[in-house]
């Protein structure tokens, strides 16, 4: 792969397409505008697909026989109604509204009380440079054990830590958006997807065998595996990929504001203290995390099955980051003077959240865009008939899981949620993949390496915005074409390793996606 | 009140205000004081849930148990809850959409310019009642009358040849002390309203409030707040100020400029497509089965669309007018300025969603305690107990909200804590939700005139100065008194006349609850 980046990089061809890339992208209109028309074009699309009536067979375990999934027209009556008594709901109900929200409620009080920028001098001032890359990437990968965190802490804090080291902030985001949104699939530990990923599976695989069983952590080798490929690739791209084309950084690019005036210098005396006091503050909030969920009748473990999965140790982890930055950061301000009362305290939150204007306009549009896309029904339509489209090509052979993740990389483009997408495709490609003769286990962790690869550059995916919104705090002429160029080395590149290590992993040595799996159905 | 972080206080002033302001000055901020009320309900939970009470809960019929929030269970479903208490929270979405388009009329210069339009076609000695009245209007653009409507009441009456205080008097009577009237609908409506519903559904979950439940009552209390600001202004206040000489710096003076052609034709062309657009609606509701109708044919029923949908009309009823004036009279080039305007309305919303992520915790909290209906229930006893008439408890209410508006300031902030107590406790003696939030508006207009503690107070102290160096913050409070004391007596009577009239107080509002 190493000598892969180096060629591409090397001829130059690829820059320039890249180069291309970002040229058309930004000919796009401003990200909240493209989401306004975007929701507009879905409008004028469902109206004629619900006037061709359009409709695809519904394979859904749960669809009753012969049903049909119809393209639902938003432009008439009924459709009009619906999108104005929503508009409200969409936008509360869109997930990162609150969680970036809440989250960054507590953050932000670290943030100004300079506890962060205390922290990233700490641990920069002396670390060697690429390291810090792997690190970030790595961070990353594993942040998705906390649900969606990594976007909200992780790079917006990279951004940071780039800065201060003198490098481009964007590739430092760039390098921790790849990690957390390219390597979704990757992780070390069993995450939040995962039981629904098999769920979706285990019904699908019904369809040919009403006896055949999928545990939650079907992929968990593949995936150990896949931490430490995504990790490699993701540095690398960042180092001669990324980080030479973007070049060095010009401060006034930046928003007014956005940089924080505070260079690298070494912590006085005070900072160093009023460090360790907030570190005694954050390994206290963490030893009782710890103590809630570790021993094995732990309050915040799943009270039913007394398991970490769907605990409400999980479903508040936001609560808990919120926390969880906000003592330690308040013990900082307390020491060092920048926050002194409960006025500086809320003072801090309230900047915070003045600097999240641009991000919730955006929200707002995306969010609609996302809920009219999902009330026509046309992701689901487009899902299946691209699977019946490969269906009817006939491929076998292990060469038939190429254009497979290729299909699956190609919807997550239009479908972002990874159990919605899973949800509609499954039930064809499950079913199609056994009787060529492959493991319900071996296809979902193909499945999941199509789901993750093009995370990065679809602004379908939720959490887009975010970053968007981020990075323009650095680059106040930022557009959509340039992130998408910026993460695009990485699509391309993940997608190549992951395929590979795919092959070699399954086919070459012939290992286990998971622990108690077999490769090939019916079991050898 | 508006919301807004306090801007710097005065250096330590003497005698009865000076004591006010200090004593203001050591309450926590309001966001800290949801914060502490959070801990105190907890407690309150944990010890109320070891006593048996008598009264009969009217949604289970069994008697009330109030519900420790401090066991292992109720902890962990806060903590998991937390981020959908504040996203699901009724003022967050609702502010915010209905802010996404004004947020946009304001940037672009709709209502700036249609404010100066106002003023400056009206003769001279209507110039009182019409600053107060476009004081009254602005209340639709949340700070608009802060920033342009009090500076420019001055300035006109300085250009008019009479005294500019009296001119910043009428403004900020119109503004601040008739916060509560309005002849068109404000962001403060979905407001109070989800603050009010949120308190109603304590006693009755099935409950909806209506956004614009107290619409005709507003509207009709502008007709008062106008007349009764007029006679202060002119033969109180004014007179009161001939011996004040105006010595400020003049020179840089906010320019009250003559409408530029271009500017004219914006407003007028957004101003008919306001119009047209409101001309659709109407016309489109007309047909019995029109989709804006409910299933029986009802315009007026909640679950009808065109009441669930009152926010969005609200966002495309300023956005679309904002986005044609500014592309008539050139401020918007490209679709970046509206962006703009948006991303500075949302900025300028950070202490709000701040301080509404506090109490959408504390109301989770209060009410799955249980201790809301509890205080209801028994507070309801004890008024029945005493037997006063219902309008007596209006007057309480009243009363009693002015008092609090004292100290604190912001209007989402005080309904906020007031709302969950009043609203179940007033339903339960037979009076509406939408009455209760009446009488809380009247009381929370108007002594916002008179507490340097409310957020930009200071800012109109500063606005006297350029005209009369001297001012001080005695000097504004001594100068609105007479606005407060009148539009609080005037205003109190105004709502028991209109109640004993019959006329309904807003949209799909009654008087008692269960609605007649």
């Amino acid at each position: 792969m190493a000598s892969d980046v180096a060629t591409m990089e090397k001829s130059g061809w690829f820059r320039r397409f890249l180069d291309a890339v970002e040229w058309l992208g930004n000919l796009l209109p401003h990200p909240v505008s493209l989401f306004a028309l975007l929701c507009g074009a879905v409008l004028v699309i469902s109206g004629i697909a619900g006037w061709l009536g359009v409709s695809v067979e519904d394979v859904r375990p749960t669809a009753e026989a012969g049903a049909r999934i119809e393209a639902i027209s938003l432009l008439n009556g009924d459709g009009l109604r619906r999108i104005v008594e929503n508009l409200v709901v969409n936008f509360t109900g869109f997930v990162p509204l609150g969680t970036v929200l809440v989250a960054l409620l507590g953050v932000g009080v670290a943030d100004k009380s300079g506890l962060l920028s205390a922290v990233v001098r700490t641990l920069v001032l002396r670390a060697p440079k690429q390291l810090v890359t792997v690190a970030v990437v790595f961070a990353g990968v594993v942040s998705n054990t906390a649900s969606e965190m990594g976007y909200v802490v992780l790079v917006p804090l990279a951004g940071v830590v780039f800065y201060g080291l003198g490098r481009h902030p964007l590739a430092g985001m760039a390098a921790a958006f790849a990690g957390v949104s390219g390597g979704y699939s990757a992780n070390l530990l069993i995450g939040t997807v995962d039981p629904l990923l098999a769920g979706i599976t285990e019904e699908a695989a019904h369809l040919i065998d009403p006896a055949y069983e999928v545990h939650a952590a079907v992929n968990w080798y593949f995936m150990i595996a896949s931490t430490f490929l995504v990790t490699i690739v993701g540095s690398l791209v960042t180092i001669f990929v990324v980080e030479p084309r973007l070049g060095a950084y010009d401060p006034s690019m930046a928003q007014e504001g956005a940089l924080s005036e505070a260079k690298l210098e070494p912590l006085t005396p005070e900072e160093r203290r009023a460090l360790l006091w907030a570190g005694v503050a954050a390994l206290g909030m963490a030893g009782l995390f710890a103590l809630s969920v570790v021993p094995e009748n732990g309050v915040l473990r799943n009270p039913d099955t007394g398991d970490v999965l769907r605990s409400p140790f999980l479903r508040g982890i936001v609560a808990l980051i919120f926390v969880f930055f906000l003592v330690p950061g308040v013990v900082y301000g307390k020491i060092v003077g920048t926050i002194n009362n409960d006025r500086d305290l809320i003072k801090a939150m309230a900047d915070t959240m003045g600097s999240l204007g641009l991000y919730i306009v955006l929200v707002f549009f995306a969010a609609q865009f996302v809920a009219f896309f999902a009330w026509t029904n046309l992701g689901a339509i487009i899902a299946v008939s691209g699977a019946q489209t490969l269906q009817a090509i006939g491929l076998t052979g292990p060469l038939v899981f190429i254009p497979f993740i290729m299909m699956c990389s190609f919807i997550n483009l239009m479908l972002g949620s990874a159990s919605a997408q899973w949800a509609v495709t499954a039930p064809i490609f499950v079913p199609m993949l056994m009787l060529t003769g492959y493991s319900p286990e071996v296809i979902q962790a193909a499945y999941r390496i199509g789901d993750s690869t093009t995370n990065i550059i679809t602004p379908m995916m939720s959490y887009f915005g975010l970053i968007l919104a981020f990075a323009t705090r650095y680059d106040r002429n930022l557009g959509i074409g340039t992130l998408i160029a910026t993460m695009l080395p990485y699509s391309i590149c993940f997608w190549v390793a992951w395929v590979s290590l795919f092959f070699l992993w399954v086919f070459g040595l012939g290992l286990p996606v998971g622990p108690e799996t077999q490769t090939y159905y019916p079991p050898a | 009140m508006s919301d807004a972080t306090p801007t710097a206080t005065q250096a330590q002033p003497r005698g009865f205000l000076g004591a006010v302001e200090r004593i203001g000055n050591r309450i926590p901020d309001p966001a800290m004081l949801f914060v502490a009320l959070l801990f105190v309900v907890w407690v309150l939970s944990w010890l109320f849930s070891y006593v048996d009470f008598s009264v009969i809960d009217p949604r289970t019929g069994a008697p009330i148990v109030v519900n420790n929030l401090l066991t292992g269970d109720a902890i962990t479903t806060f903590f998991s809850k937390l981020v959908t208490n504040f996203s699901g929270f009724g003022p967050v979405g609702t502010v915010l959409v209905a802010m996404l388009g004004i947020g946009v009329a304001e940037h672009t210069g709709f209502i700036n310019t249609s404010l100066r339009a106002l003023l400056s076609v009206t003769p001279k000695q209507l110039l009182t009642p019409m600053v107060i009245f476009v004081g009254i209007v602005s209340h639709s653009a949340v700070d608009a009358g802060y920033v342009l409507v009090i500076p420019l009441g001055g300035l006109i009456f300085y250009v008019a040849g009479r005294h500019p205080l009296a001119g910043i008097a009428a403004a900020f009577a119109g503004v601040s002390g008739g916060f509560s009237a309005n002849p068109a609908p404000s962001s403060l409506d979905p407001l109070l309203q989800s603050l009010t519903q949120v308190g109603a559904q304590i006693l009755d979950p099935a409950i909806e409030i209506n956004p614009l439940n107290n619409y005709f009552f507003t509207a009709i209390s502008s007709i008062l707040i106008v007349a009764l600001g007029w006679y202060l202004t002119d033969k109180v206040v004014e007179p009161r100020l001939q011996g004040t000489e105006v010595d400020g710096d003049l020179d840089d003076l906010p320019a009250m400029e003559a409408l530029e052609p271009q500017e004219r034709k914006g407003m007028w062309a957004a101003i008919a497509v306001m119009f047209l657009g409101l001309v659709v609606v109407v016309i489109t509701a007309i047909p019995m089965d029109s989709p804006w109708r409910n299933p029986e044919g009802y315009i007026t029923r909640f679950d009808a669309p065109i009441m669930q949908s009152i926010v969005t009309l609200i966002f495309l009823g300023f956005l679309v007018p904002g986005i044609v004036y500014g592309l008539v009279a050139g401020t918007i080039r490209s679709s970046k300025d509206m962006i703009d305007g948006m991303t500075k309305a949302m900025n300028s919303m950070a202490y709000y969603l701040v301080i509404m992520f506090f109490i959408a915790q504390f109301v989770y909290a209060f009410n799955v305690s249980n201790l809301g209906a509890l205080m209801a229930l028994e507070g309801a006893e004890l008024l029945k107990a005493l037997a006063l008439p219902w309008y007596v408890t209006i007057v309480g209410i009243v009363l009693l909200t002015g008092f609090v508006n004292i100290f604190v300031g912001s209007a989402s902030g005080k309904w906020g804590l007031l709302a969950p107590i009043f609203v179940p406790m007033l339903m339960t003696l037979g009076i509406s939700p939408d009455l209760t939030q009446a009488a809380y508006r009247v009381g929370d207009s108007s002594t916002n005139i008179i507490t340097p503690l409310m957020p930009y107070f200071p800012l109109v102290v500063i606005y006297c100065q350029r005209y009369v160096k001297g001012s001080g913050i005695g000097t504004l409070a001594a100068m609105m008194l007479p606005y407060s004391i009148t539009f609080l007596i005037g205003w109190t009577a105004f709502l028991l006349l209109y109640t004993f009239s019959g006329i309904p107080l807003g949209i799909l509002s009654s008087y008692t609850y269960p609605p007649s």
